[in-house]
């Protein structure tokens, strides 16, 4: 059998049944239209009186001479006000390379040393909320809902500690762990480790949700998609998997890099909804990669500063990618993004000579604070500024927003929408190649029974209907494109003037020829009058020549 | 004499009346017999008498001796004699007085009432002048109504009367015909109602009362200072005169410093400037309404005339006057960069003319056509040799090409429709773009075969070309584009450089060697068309063998100079096509094979799995890339495997086997990634599987057929359908997310008839996280809302208690203005309302524990009230006032078993709009005539809407008794509920109690309310008819009226499904009761609670 046999024939439409008007149906339409365009407009008016979305609000070179990437931290720090500039620190620690990682309103950071020291802080101001010596090998932390539960991956399990130190769970379920991440919405951490299995546990049960087995050996490179909550992680093979805990396989494979994938960053901003990713692998590369076509990575350079251990990046949710290779950073302005070409221009860059960096990560928010402008933080999401009670009554809050697992898919905005129809029926409901009426799907019952608005376009939510009734010619259909006889009232189509109509349509007229030529000449000549004018000056700015 | 009238009703009264001789012939006749008859009377008698007589003796006579009847006779005789004799003393006066009378007789008749009329009517008698006297006398209603009735009956063409209808037949068009007039009444309501059905929201109450919008003013006038502050701001406002009051005193004052005729001038000054101001306004309308060209040019030239001159702004304002300069400077050279006013003077017009007259004659004189004159291109170069000259003939071939490009060019620009859109253009710019390209190959091709002269590659995208970066500033070197960049850069261009003699000079220009990457150009153009194999795509370059120190190598290969300044051209070029050649045959090669290890993912496929048909491939292939546009975007190697496998085959293979071997030994990831893929592709594609089993379905023997295997197909998702289809580094799996799909619609939803339109209603997100404030509250608003606390101040406290249910009953009614006796059957209004009902339950109370103290015996707890005997005078009058009741309700509805009464809603509520009709449906749900109830229902016009209306009322005309609802004799509670339910549009917890309360004591409904309780919202108007259905009046009626006056608007929890919890069923109320199932309810838990 054939492709084509596989899809559901509709049986064809009854002729007698003419198209009913539905008026309730187009009022209702209307009504939503309406609505959405109210708020669409009051968004607008919101995002601009915010001022989101336009001037993110970064360093800009006077002339062509300068270059933002000369300008140095001293230098910086030098023309920005104090507070802005107190955020420039540097802690030297002795506790091997750390890991790190921020809070989601960016005012804590956790710091976790190979060797064993764990810390948590408010950075900003300088308080320190809890700090250990563990003594055994560590290997990435990560923050839970907020700063009260920090999650650390430790030689063996994985700890939960609370803000004071305090451990408070032991994951025994998660084995020789490397990364760690936590899905916000959905109060999930995910750890991967060399074994291989991808775990999710929701954190506010306790229940291990899914257990994945990557097949795929040892991993080191974890990130997710805050978009859609998917975790994408990078394998040794040099590929990176998309994951979901629905699916017990990727939803996405892909071959980014020859050899091992050393880091993965999903574009947060607000933006793209997460549609670039960018991976660096050990073969010294950096890729951006378009998740929505996966046509091929747009964008492909080799890090400037190389040599020592693998890429690290990161991406900010302002759009810069900070990419971290050996001893330097260098961050590239959001444009990337959009301009597709090799080698992408450098908006920072900062060098940490003979100090290895394993671990890169942006504050929220700050990443443009630090230079100018205001960042646009939506307090209700994630804020920097709140206090204990507002932090409990978020918690609650998130509790009860809490979004299951099974909603975690590659598309986003799925909930609600229609599923897509089977392509082929069972042989059972088939009569003679045509499946039965009452199987078929409501649209296809609605096209064979001629109720379906096929030609009416939702434009703007009003539905237009265009009729074009002339002499002699019935009404297109859009359904096969076949010109529909129209239903007309008694005595208007009578037998005999349909046969005559019919018989008129095949005539060749020979004054409709010779008026039909004398148009076409007419518009040619009138196209050449146009060509043949005189050459202007001004031509040579056309765009077109 | 005439015959007698005949008296049978067949005969027509107009016949009757007919023969106006005759009749008073026979009227004659009539008296003149009664005259004979009374004036024969008495000689009838005598005669008589002597009859009398005559018999007796004709019997005498006659008779043959018979004793006892002649003694009977004459017995008889006797008494008659003696009664004669007594009448003849009677008669002697009248016999004297009708001999007077006699000559009267010449009379027509006796004038009278009663009398017909005779004589001096000429014509027949009519009914009307029967009825002539009778009008005449009394003018009272009856003889008008008798007229009336009479004209009807003379107007009936003498045709016999129809008898009346059956009664039933009748009621039916009566009924009819009162549904017609509701339906045109309620009709008067449709425009309102639609424009409410089509609200997209409502709120209530419809008609709000204006929102008093304070002014300032106003609560400046009411304002008294209350605090200390205030007190003392206005003591210091005060104290300083700055209140209003005083500071409109001062300004009288100021006037009336003023002499008359001081502010006579004033005024007047104002008044012209008044005067003036609105002259200056209306001139200034009319002049702008002016549409003469002249008029504005005249305008303007004025207005030019009148302007301030470059020098006298500088005097004025230096800075206006430098701005001014600069926009006259910036006019000026807009001007003669667009060359407007260019050759528009009348002598260059003239001049210009002439030129062109003289040109085309010239033209003429020599013959030549127009087409003729086209430019050429290329000088040709004498110096070449065969090859030379081929290779110019080639030259001028493209040369030529390009020209029909131009010329094709302008024609493009023309293009209207769909070829005139961006990305039409756009493409075919593209398209124009690649055959420029490959043109620009081959000639680069054939340069590099002539040898003797060189070209620079350059990327067209970096601004100037690299060969006119030579030009400009000569002895300075050129950066080559990094590799990148070249390789992503797009189609590059050749640019040829034509040496000839007139480029001579001593400043010769420099050339750079070209090494790999600078001859390396991305499109697979290049190489297919140029012969030099080394000039190949490293694609990807394998990190690993990439030497750190190559890239400086490179760079100090890039500076090498070939050609010195001083050499000669000849030699230059010469030199320059040797070094080509051997580096192109030998150390490139070398240098290339060695450094740069082609780790080509597409090499290492085809090698791997179609190693076969790769040669069929490849001719096929070739012819299909030359057309290919390459997409310049997209990483070279994500292309298709197939495409790219021939690019590198060169001459000499052995090199490239040595490469495929080292590609494949590092490219272990890609072939298991491919494998993965395919074995993903396979698993999913649709399959068919035989499911025949030998031997099954089919029969042996001659004769028989042999039935067609049958595949069974499995479906799935064909590899070109993938969505990862061509593309070679992605899976994307095509598994059904099943845990998702939970969250999906199966099906297209119902009023919506295409996706786009279902999918449009979902399009915007409603959640307050992604809208305003404003927008979420517009998106979630309620259909209807309806102010809390519109009429009735509820308590949220329940069980309320049962003077509160009585007093907002009590409101209810006397809000409707409805004399709400009649309704109730249960006799408690009857007998004076609740409040006589509890009087007198008090008053049994205390005889009841009078007696009891009088027994002494019983205890006052055990005692029940009710089960008093019933036989009391109370108890007679209920049951007699009952069937009052029950008259009196069959009297409303007319005699018949439904009946519409409209009811005046007045003071109901004013979002009440409709009218509002009264069903009143008395049904027997017993036989018994005590338990008889009356079923109030009520149709509200805004909440039933008239399809339904007309359905339930068609229901009822056509079943006359029996109502569809009640489906048995019994009235059970969920029939009437789904009437309720249906009618009136309760929510289900006002729905059971109300339906069964009728069945239910008071706290038995109070009970069935119970567990709604906390279902109900504070506003919930559905509480009240509960309240109201539990209390005293035990009747659904409570609820009609409630519904009648607090509309049901919200969609209440319990709508059209409300579940009793079934209790213990009592063996009591199992049988006989009306109730299907009856509930055992504790009304004393309710009490407490």
């Amino acid at each position: 059998m054939g492709a084509s046999s596989t899809t559901p024939k509709v049986p064809p439409p009854d002729a007698t049944i003419t198209r009913s008007i539905h008026l309730k149906l187009r009022a209702h339409l209307n009504q939503i239209a309406d609505q959405t365009k109210t708020s669409k407009g009051l968004n607008h008016d919101v995002a601009e009186l915010l001022m989101t979305g336009g001037d993110i609000g970064l360093m800009e070179a006077e002339d062509e001479m300068e270059k933002t990437w000369k300008v140095d931290q001293d230098q910086i720090v030098r023309s920005v006000g104090i507070d802005a500039a107190a955020q420039r620190r540097e802690w030297k620690l002795d506790g091997g390379p750390y890991r790190s990682r921020y809070t989601r309103n960016g005012r804590h950071l956790a710091i976790a040393g190979k060797h064993g020291h764990v810390a948590a802080f408010d950075w900003r101001v300088g308080t320190l909320h809890m700090e250990l010596q563990l003594r055994e090998t560590l290997r990435d932390i990560t923050f839970l809902q907020d700063q009260s539960h920090i999650a650390v991956a430790q030689r063996r399990h994985v700890f939960i500690y609370d803000q004071s130190g305090v451990e408070l769970h032991r994951l025994s379920s998660h084995v020789d762990v490397n990364r760690l991440e936590y899905l916000p919405y959905h109060w999930l951490l995910v750890s991967i480790g060399n074994a291989g299995y991808l775990k999710y546990t929701d954190t506010s049960t306790g229940t291990l949700v899914t257990e994945q087995r990557t097949k795929l050996g040892a991993c080191n490179t974890i990130a997710q998609n805050i978009h859609n909550a998917v975790i994408y992680l990078g394998h040794q093979n040099g590929t990176v998997t998309l994951r979901t805990p629905n699916l017990p396989t990727p939803a996405v494979t892909l071959l980014a890099h020859l050899g091992p994938v050393t880091s993965i960053s999903v574009d947060p901003s607000s933006g793209s909804g997460g549609r670039y990713m960018a991976t660096g692998g050990a073969d010294g590369k950096v890729k951006v990669w378009d998740c929505r076509n996966w046509k091929g990575c747009v964008r492909e350079w080799v890090p400037r500063s190389q040599g020592g251990v693998g890429i690290e990046l990161e991406w900010s949710q302002k759009g810069i990618l900070g990419v971290s290779s050996g001893g330097g950073v260098n961050c590239t302005p959001p444009t990337i993004r959009n301009e597709h070409s090799g080698q992408p221009p450098v908006y920072m860059t900062h060098a940490i000579p003979h100090r290895p960096l394993t671990s890169l990560r942006f504050c929220p928010f700050t990443d443009v604070l630090t230079i100018a402008g205001e960042p646009n933080f939506d307090s209700s999401e994630a804020d920097p500024f709140e206090n204990s009670k507002a932090r409990r009554e978020r918690e609650v809050r998130a509790l009860l927003d809490k979004i299951q697992p099974d909603l975690i898919a590659l598309t986003d905005n799925f909930v609600g929408k229609l599923a897509p129809q089977k392509s082929a029926l069972p042989e059972e409901v088939m009569t003679e190649g045509v499946p039965m009426y009452s199987r078929l799907s409501r649209v296809d019952r609605l096209k064979a029974s001629r109720k379906a608005d096929e030609d009416a376009e939702v434009e703007g939510g009003v539905e237009v209907e265009v009729e074009v009734e002339v002499e002699g010619k019935a009404p297109l259909t859009s359904a096969g494109g076949e010109k529909k006889e129209k239903l007309k009232q008694r005595g208007k189509g009578k037998s005999l003037k349909r046969y005559l109509r019919k018989k008129r349509k095949n005539v060749i007229d020979p004054s409709i020829i010779a008026i039909r030529a004398k148009i076409a000449a007419q518009k040619q000549s009138r196209k050449e009058a146009t060509t043949d004018r005189a050459p202007s000056a001004l031509d040579r700015f056309s765009k077109s020549r | 004499m005439l015959k007698p009238p005949n008296k049978s009703a067949g005969v027509p009264l107009s016949a009757l009346l007919d023969g106006d001789s005759g009749e008073s012939a026979n009227n004659d006749n009539g008296a003149s017999d009664a005259d004979s008859q009374s004036d024969e009377g008495p000689s009838d008698m005598e005669e008589d008498d002597e009859d009398v007589l005559s018999p007796s003796d004709n019997e005498d006579i006659d008779v043959e001796g018979d004793a006892l009847k002649k003694l009977g006779s004459f017995i008889d005789d006797l008494s008659l004699r003696k009664r004669k004799a007594s009448d003849v003393t009677d008669l002697l006066p009248a016999r004297a007085i009708k001999r007077r009378v006699i000559p009267e007789r010449t009379e027509a008749a006796i004038e009278g009432e009663f009398a017909a009329p005779s004589g001096m009517h000429a014509g027949k008698l009519t009914l009307e002048e029967l009825l002539k006297p009778s009008s005449a006398s009394g003018n009272n209603i009856s003889s008008v109504s008798l007229a009336k009735s009479a004209q009807l009956l003379s107007s009936a063409n003498n045709q016999p009367l129809s008898p009346p209808l059956h009664q039933r037949q009748q009621d039916r068009v009566d009924r009819e015909a009162a549904y017609e007039a509701t339906t045109e009444e309620v009709q008067k309501w449709a425009p309102t109602m639609k424009r409410i059905k089509e609200a997209e929201h409502l709120s209530f109450p419809l008609r709000a009362p204006p929102v008093l919008n304070t002014s300032a003013s106003e609560l400046a006038s009411k304002f008294k200072p209350s605090t200390e502050l205030e007190s003392a701001v206005d003591k210091l406002l005060k104290v300083s005169n700055l209140e209003e009051e005083d500071i409109e005193q001062t300004e009288q004052l100021q006037m009336s410093n003023l002499t008359i005729e001081e502010v006579a001038a004033r005024r007047a000054e104002l008044r012209q400037m008044w005067e003036l101001t609105f002259r200056a306004e209306a001139k200034a309308k009319r002049i702008s309404k002016i549409k003469s060209k002249t008029f504005r040019k005249i305008q303007k030239k004025g207005r030019e005339k009148n302007a301030l001159t470059l020098d006298q702004i500088r005097v004025l304002d230096p800075e206006a006057a430098d701005t001014e300069r600069l926009k006259l400077e910036a006019a000026r050279a807009k001007e003669r960069a667009t060359l407007r006013h260019k050759n528009t003077g009348m002598w260059t017009k003239l001049m210009n003319a002439r030129v062109r007259a003289r040109r085309g004659l010239r033209r003429k004189i020599q013959g030549l056509n127009d087409s003729d004159d086209a430019p050429e291109h290329f000088v040709k170069s004498d110096e070449e040799n065969d090859v030379a000259g081929l290779a110019a003939r080639a030259f001028d071939e493209l040369a030529g090409l390009n020209g029909t490009g131009q010329q094709v060019a302008p024609i493009r620009k023309t293009k209207s429709g769909l070829l005139e859109m961006k990305f039409m253009r756009d493409a075919e710019e593209r398209g124009y773009r690649v055959a420029d390209s490959m043109a620009d190959d081959f000639r680069a091709a054939l340069l590099g075969m002539m040898g003797d002269s060189a070209y620079i590659v350059g990327s067209e995208g970096n601004g100037p070309s690299a060969l006119e970066a030579v030009q400009a500033n000569q002895g300075r070197l050129i950066f080559r584009p990094t590799t990148d960049q070249s390789q992503n850069a797009g189609p590059s261009r050749v640019t040829p450089v034509h040496l000839t003699k007139s480029n001579e000079s001593d400043t010769s220009r420099v050339t750079l060697k070209s090494s790999v990457e600078s001859i390396t150009v991305s499109p697979r153009s290049d190489l297919r068309h140029a012969p030099q194999p080394r000039q190949r795509i490293r694609p990807i370059e394998n990190p690993w063998l990439a030497d750190p120190t190559a890239s400086a190598k490179l760079s100090r290969e890039k500076n090498e100079i070939l050609v010195s300044k001083k050499s000669s051209l000849a030699s230059k070029s010469k030199a320059a096509f040797k070094k080509q050649l051997a580096r192109t045959e030998d150390v490139l090669t070398r240098e290339a094979d060695d450094a740069v290890v082609e780790i080509s993912l597409d090499q290492a496929m085809p090698i791997d799995h179609a190693k076969q048909n790769k040669p069929k491939q490849k001719s096929k292939q070739e012819g299909k890339d030359k057309t290919k546009v390459v997409d310049p975007v997209v990483d070279p190697a994500f292309r298709d495997s197939d495409d790219e496998g021939d690019d590198a085959e060169g001459e000499d293979i052995k090199a490239f086997e040595q490469r495929d071997l080292v590609a494949l030994a590092f490219a272990g990831d890609n072939v298991e990634f491919t494998a993965r893929k395919e074995r993903e592709m396979e698993a999913d594609a649709p399959t068919t599987v035989d499911m025949t089993v030998p031997g099954w379905g089919s029969w042996g023997g001659r004769g028989t057929k042999k039935s067609q295997p049958k595949p069974h197909l499995i479906p799935g998702v064909a590899p070109a359908a993938r969505a990862d289809a061509g593309k070679a580094r992605v899976i994307i799996s095509e598994r059904k997310d099943k845990k998702a799909s939970h969250y999906m619609v199966k099906d297209l939803p119902h009023p919506y008839t295409t996706k786009a339109q279902f999918e449009s209603s979902l399009e915007m997100l409603i959640g307050p996280e992604w809208n305003t404030r404003m927008g979420f509250q517009r998106s979630t608003l309620l259909k209807v809302v309806k102010r809390a606390n519109l009429t009735l101040e509820t308590e949220s406290q329940l069980p309320v208690s049962r003077r509160q249910i009585h007093i907002g009953l009590h409101h209810a009614f006397s809000c409707l203005d409805v004399d709400y006796g009649w309704l109730d059957d249960s006799g408690s209004s009857r007998h004076g309302g609740y409040q006589v009902k509890e009087a007198r339950r008090k008053h049994r109370e205390k005889q009841s524990a009078k007696v009891v103290k009088a027994a002494g015996r019983m205890q006052r707890t055990g005692m029940n009230p009710e089960s008093l005997p019933r036989s009391r005078p109370s108890q007679v009058e209920y049951h007699r006032k009952l069937e009052v009741l029950n008259a009196e309700i069959r009297h409303f509805s007319g005699g018949l078993n439904v009946a519409r009464i409209p009811l005046e809603v007045v003071n109901v509520n004013p979002d009440c709009t409709a009218d509002t009709s009264l069903v009143l449906i008395p049904y027997s749900a017993d036989s018994s005539q005590s338990t008889r109830m009356y079923y109030v229902g009520f149709l509200v016009q805004y909440r039933v809407s008239m399809a339904r209306r007309k359905a339930v009322v068609d229901r009822h005309i056509d079943r006359d008794v029996d109502m569809a609802w009640m489906p048995s004799e019994r009235a059970d509670s969920p029939s009437s509920a789904w009437l309720f339910f249906k009618t009136m549009n309760v929510s289900g917890a006002g729905t059971v109690p109300a339906a069964s309360s009728a069945f239910i004591g008071q706290g038995g409904s109070a009970c069935l309310f119970q567990p709604y309780i906390n279902l109900m919202t504070l506003d919930d108007d559905s509480r009240l008819s509960i309240l109201v259905a539990s209390s005293v009046m035990c009747i659904p009626a409570p609820l009609a009226i409630s519904k009648l006056h607090f509309p049901e608007k919200e969609d209440h929890i319990t709508r059209g499904n409300a579940m009793v919890e079934r209790g213990v069923q009592s063996k009591r109320f199992s049988s006989g009761s009306a109730l299907v199932t009856v509930y055992h309810l504790d009304c004393q838990s309710l009490a407490k609670s």
